[in-house]
């Protein structure tokens, strides 16, 4: 209850209802070449027409010499210039702007090239050597109301900020404007943004100033909106079901009431209805864990992953809860969601969540009310997939063979026998899909800003859920809540505390302990056999919005760190990957997991390696051949087939075998040098023989390479200085070998060794020579 | 030094079970030194207790509140709350009330009153609160039914059983299809042997079901209790037939599995009777 009080607080200053046209924080182009920008044919910076392609971008603030900046420009320039061009669909829906300025020392400000504010600047004509009239102060915030100048379409914002002296030390610059809207005029406050989606229907929502109609045109392009939904009733919080879609299709849209297009349609304005579930469609879901800091961190982070996708669609944001800090009220979800944060991808991609404790703080999950299940509408009936959870607390959905299970592990009941469980438990069985995923806050397994060992919810989901989802082969489970990235092994099986970890009992599959990365060997996971569906990864990807430190230590993840970032999943086919993303665009992290949950263990493939043969898929589908055997059927010195040939052509760890039809004196002109580790198996009773033939010495084994010697007999090896038959650096074991004739110079010797050899008869060792 | 500076830290972090609550609970401590007439900084601290378990803590900050004449609807419920952790049952509904005499609609409240009631081992007053929570609620979620079916069942009065059916078929009625609400009804049709309307419902939960065999097995049990062995078996015959097009890869599951033996072994059973 206190939680609704806190809403009722915050939803007072929430309504602010003047539409952002230019966002503070906003990215700019700046000029900081300690000069004015040079005239482009007859131009001036300040104009609309100047191209400002050349000049450097960044977000606000701008500026030197504080150490507070977002993006730092040069030091030398004495005057900063700064352009941002944004669109106004419809300019008679605002009576005037309003203005917010961050400056030190001076600014003017130009709108569409003409003047429209002047602040701590000497009156008549301003160049780059004019100085501000007075030291202003650092960061000094101002605002001012000016009239509508706004044209239709691109709109230019040109700003210079000026010093106070040649020996001033610091600039800053950080700008807004808002339209103030004209009397009776119906503009966007929020969104619009997407949910709910399925095959045939999705959910539109959005917010105005004032109560309008809903009105939703929508079709195959962005000029053929051919298809309308509407609802006549007055309000301001929109929620519009389109439905009768066509499955995975892209609809572009526009949002109007009966009066006036409120907002436009465009390019990126557009929803993709999800895949028919049981269809194999490629998945791109973008993973946010605790980003409600509605700052410059999760703008960072936020930019990364659109500098990455580039215009690839997204087909969901999965949000791990904590969207808004600190108490997940409707003013801290404006802007740490809606506002300035992710509004370009919300209008075309469909979000999902999960409640996170900080949400929490302001929501009943019993009686679904408070902020979070007032701005988000997710499915209770089973309409997106999965059987139907009565509350949007706890809730399934598809994306074609696909499933996701979204729990509440904060407010809900945790336990094996609450209707969390129960309903987790028919909604596992119940679903058909090739691939689980589930998404949950409090984290199964971390050492990050909480702990998994001690506190209580963690436990809790960790002990209650992990079997169950397990048994029904859960293949990937994302938790939020410390601010850190930490990604689990090929996990089964683990319980317990962290000190219970065993590498060796607690992972499964190929390479279930190891990277799961593409350039080493990814995860598989079994679709038959004994380990069938066991093995899932864990991710604790919760520093979309913050750090804190910690520890992160926990044994059962294979990489973790303490850094800004988001995680991209994809699923194609039977490969689920994903990234960790950083908000400097680097990729810290990446796993593969393959589940070929089609194929036919013992079925033929290619293991596209040359040193196996008779490659087959084993029970984990994974493709293994067994190591080529190599026979030597003739006793030439050298060509095809020879004991030469296999020994040049073998794999490391192969065996080389002799026909049968062997049983003369193989001849050697000169040594064969063995670098790999070999086994060169002959039958005693064949009575092989390698011969030097008094000219050459036989072998040389490179130095950490191991040779098994059974049954040969070694016969005229020589050398001048190191003989006779064989140089050994390596590791050699002969086993029912004889020696004759071999020389050093003019001495009988069998050998010279540098390493080791341990000589056997049968299974007795008779010698081993260090 | 480094790997002392780690282990300390992991032993402070092992301490203190609450994540970073401890720190924010240090930094409003702080302000609150700084100001200590500041009222609003010791009823978020007080909620910061809460939350970390701390409840003699929470009770100490809202009680500081509530002596400096700093009463609203926030400290009134983290009093509460805090109290009813405490088991001080008679203050955490002294409290509860405050609110519920300014705000008689306020169903958060009456959540709260319903859970301190349960905790004092007032089931039946509680069974009522939370039948009123649920009735008056918009979206009620399942758990509160259950809750309110949980404490008539602990009343244990003569009509305990009759209410708990009423507030699950009116949880039904508000949350269609929710199979947990279902499944609790059909249990307690059975155990007061009104095996029709259990038979009824299961019947419901098999038709909205798209893994059905389990729900066909649990019919097939309810015909079996009433002597319908012939409907038993079309049951399992159809269970059976399910469970062999369900794909591959769910059929290894471990408690499908033993599904499709218990299946297996009831046929064999009903059968050769």
């Amino acid at each position: 209850m206190m939680k609704a009080i806190l809403v009722a607080l915050i939803l007072l200053s929430a309504y602010k209802t003047d539409a952002q046209l230019v966002h503070p924080n906003s990215v700019w182009r700046y000029y900081d070449l300690a000069q004015e920008p040079p005239i482009q044919s007859g131009e001036t910076w300040k104009e609309p027409g100047y191209d400002h392609s050349s000049w450097s971008s960044g977000a606000a603030q701008l500026g030197y010499g504080d150490g507070d900046e977002a993006t730092a420009i040069s030091t030398t320039t004495k005057t900063g210039y700064f352009r941002q061009t944004f669109i106004v669909n419809d300019i008679t829906d605002y009576s005037g702007l309003n203005l917010q300025l961050t400056y030190d020392d001076g600014a003017v400000v130009y709108l569409n090239g003409t003047e429209v504010w002047r602040v701590n600047m000497p009156a008549g004509t301003i160049n780059y050597n004019t100085y501000a009239s007075t030291n202003s102060g650092d960061n000094v915030i101002i605002t001012t109301s000016v009239a509508n100048t706004l044209v239709n379409g691109s709109n230019l914002i040109a700003i210079e900020v000026h010093q106070h002296s040649a020996s001033s030390s610091d600039l800053s610059f950080d700008f807004s404007i808002t339209g103030v809207p004209a009397g009776g005029a119906a503009i966007i406050t929020r969104g619009p943004y997407l949910q709910s989606a399925n095959d045939t229907s999705l959910i539109v929502r959005w917010r105005t100033n004032i109560p309008t109609q809903s009105i939703i045109d929508y079709g195959p392009t962005t000029s053929s909106l051919t298809n309308t939904v509407s609802d006549m009733t007055l309000k301001t919080e929109h929620i519009m079901e389109v439905n009768q879609l066509t499955a995975n299709t892209q609809y572009y849209y526009q949002i109007r009431n009966t009066a006036d297009t409120i907002v436009f349609p465009s390019s990126d304005l557009y929803f993709k209805t999800y895949p028919v579930p049981g269809n194999a469609m490629p998945l791109t879901a973008w993973i946010l864990g605790d980003c409600g800091t509605a700052n410059n961190n999760a703008r960072n982070v936020r930019n990364a992953y659109y500098n990455y996708i580039g215009t690839q669609h997204t087909d969901m944001m999965l949000f791990l809860g904590d969207n808004a800090y600190n108490d997940g009220t409707d003013a801290e979800y404006q802007f740490a969601l809606f506002q300035n944060m992710y509004e370009q991808k919300l209008k075309n991609t469909i979000a999902w969540s999960c409640l996170g404790n900080h949400d929490g703080h302001s929501a009943n999950s019993n009686l679904q009310t408070g902020p979070y299940y007032d701005i988000f509408s997710f499915p209770t009936d089973g309409e997106c997939g999965g059987v139907a959870s009565g509350t949007e607390a706890y809730y399934s959905f598809d994306y074609g063979n696909i499933h996701f299970v979204v729990l509440d592990s904060y407010e809900t009941d945790r336990s094996v026998t609450g209707p969390m469980h129960v309903w987790c438990e028919d909604d596992l069985e119940s679903t058909a899909a090739d691939w689980i995923i589930a998404v949950w806050h409090h984290p199964a397994y971390t050492k990050g800003s909480h702990d998994s060992d001690t506190e209580t919810e963690l436990k809790q989901m960790r002990e209650n859920f992990l079997p169950l989802f397990e048994e029904y082969g859960v293949d990937l489970v994302l938790s939020g809540h410390s601010h850190s990235y930490e990604r689990s092994f090929l996990l089964n099986g683990h319980y317990g505390l962290s000190s219970t970890f065993n590498i060796n009992t607690h992972t499964v599959g190929v390479n279930g302990d190891g990277s799961g990365q593409l350039d080493e060997v990814p995860y598989y996971k079994a679709p038959v056999g004994p380990e069938a569906g066991d093995g899932a990864v864990y991710i604790t990807t919760g520093s979309a919005g913050k750090t804190t430190a910690a520890p992160i230590n926990h044994p059962a993840m294979y990489y973790d760190a303490i850094a800004l970032g988001s995680c991209v999943l994809k699923i194609n086919q039977d490969t689920l990957s994903v990234i960790f993303l950083r908000q400097s665009g680097a990729i810290d992290d990446e796993f593969t997991l393959i589940k070929d949950l089609d194929c036919v263990p013992g079925t033929p493939c290619n293991d596209n390696d040359p040193c196996t043969i008779n490659d087959e898929l084993d029970n984990n589908c994974f493709c293994r051949g067994i190591p080529d055997l190599r026979i030597v059927s003739s006793v030439a010195d050298a060509g095809a087939n020879t004991l030469r040939d296999a020994v040049m052509n073998a794999c490391e760890g192969d065996t080389i075998l002799f026909d049968p039809g062997i049983n003369d004196t193989i001849e050697l002109t000169s040594m064969i040098n063995i670098t790999k580790d070999l086994v060169i198996l002959a039958d005693p009773l064949d009575n092989i023989v390698v011969s030097g033939q008094h000219i050459t010495r036989i072998f040389q084994i490179a130095a950490l390479k191991e040779v098994v010697i059974t049954g040969l007999t070694f016969h005229g090896g020589y050398h001048a200085s190191e003989g006779g038959a064989i140089l050994n650096d390596g590791i050699i074991l002969l086993d029912s070998t004889e020696f004759i004739d071999n020389w050093q110079g003019g001495d009988q010797k069998a050998w010279t060794n540098r390493s080791e050899i341990r000589i056997r008869q049968g299974s007795t060792y008779l010698r081993i020579v260090p | 030094m480094t790997t002392l500076v780690l282990q300390l830290f992991t032993l402070l972090c092992m301490t203190l079970p609450h994540g970073d609550l401890h720190i924010r609970i240090r930094e409003i401590t702080q302000q609150i030194d700084a100001a200590p007439h500041d009222m609003e900084l010791r009823m978020k601290r007080g909620e910061l207790y809460l939350q970390h378990e701390e409840f003699a803590n929470a009770k100490e900050d809202f009680s500081t509140c509530l002596r400096n004449g700093f009463q609203n609807e926030r400290v009134l419920t983290g009093v509460s709350t805090a109290y009813m952790q405490l088991m001080r049952i008679d203050s955490a509904l002294y409290y509860v009330d405050l609110i519920l005499n300014t705000a008689p609609e306020d169903l958060s409240a009456h959540e709260l009153k319903a859970n301190i009631l349960i905790k004092g081992n007032k089931h039946c007053d509680a069974a009522d609160l939370y039948k009123k929570v649920v009735t008056e609620a918009v979206h009620p979620a399942p758990l509160l039914y259950i809750q309110a079916s949980l404490a008539y069942s602990l009343c244990n009065e003569p009509e305990s059983n009759k209410n708990r059916i009423e507030i699950l078929k009116d949880g039904i009625f508000k949350i269609p299809g929710n199979s947990v609400l279902q499944k609790e009804l059909v249990q307690l049709y059975s155990l007061e042997k009104n095996y029709d309307d259990a038979i009824l419902l299961q019947t419901e939960i098999i038709n909205q079901s798209s893994f059905k065999a389990r729900a066909l097995f649990e019919r097939a049990q309810l015909y079996d209790l009433t002597n319908q062995p012939e409907l038993a078996i079309a049951d399992l015959t159809s269970a059976q037939y399910h469970l062999a097009n369900i794909p591959d890869h769910k059929k290894v599951v471990e408690s499908i599995m033993l599904l499709k033996h218990s299946i297996d072994y009831m046929l064999e059973d009903l059968s050769e009777k």
